[in-house]
């Protein structure tokens, strides 16, 4: 699947990000800096992953609508990602 | 035969393996209390890097190096 790879990548990078800012709007909850590179961050993810949803496979039990959808992915023995 | 807890550490020190004991303690400050300073908002570096350090914050990027065998990214 051409670029998925990258895709991937892409949505494990953001959403760690989205996580580490997370822990710190926890101490930080007024932060508009914070808040702003959150918010961004989260649109971010969700592009990324709409579009690699659409593209390759789902990645969660919820985007799954079609029953055929979750074996289009590799297997976990196939070391994909 | 047992060796005293004063000496091991010394000994560990001495080893390199722990800093030596550090000057006494400011009269102004009591010992055993630990302070956490607040963190500032500064930006986050690229997510790449962040993935890779562990955070995405550069304040907290802190390598353990106390083995002496890995170097500070």
């Amino acid at each position: 699947m051409n670029g998925s790879v990258d895709l991937m990548k892409g949505i494990y990078q953001t959403s760690f990000a989205i996580d580490d800012i997370r822990l710190f709007l926890d101490t930080h909850p007024e932060c508009p800096g914070a808040l702003e590179k959150y918010r961004e961050l989260v649109g971010c993810e969700n592009k990324l992953t709409e579009e690699f949803e659409s593209r390759c496979f789902p990645l969660t039990a919820d985007a799954a609508l079609d029953p055929d959808s979750w074996i289009k992915g590799p297997w976990p023995w196939e070391g994909a990602y | 035969m047992n060796e005293s807890l004063k000496n091991r550490l010394r000994r560990i020190a001495e080893g390199g393996r722990l800093s030596a004991p550090g000057p006494a303690p400011d009269p102004g400050l009591p010992i055993a209390m630990a302070y956490v300073p607040e963190q500032n908002w500064r930006g986050i570096i690229p997510l790449d890097a962040g993935l890779c350090s562990g955070t995405v914050f550069e304040d907290l990027i802190k390598p353990f190096c106390a083995a002496g065998r890995r170097k500070a990214l």
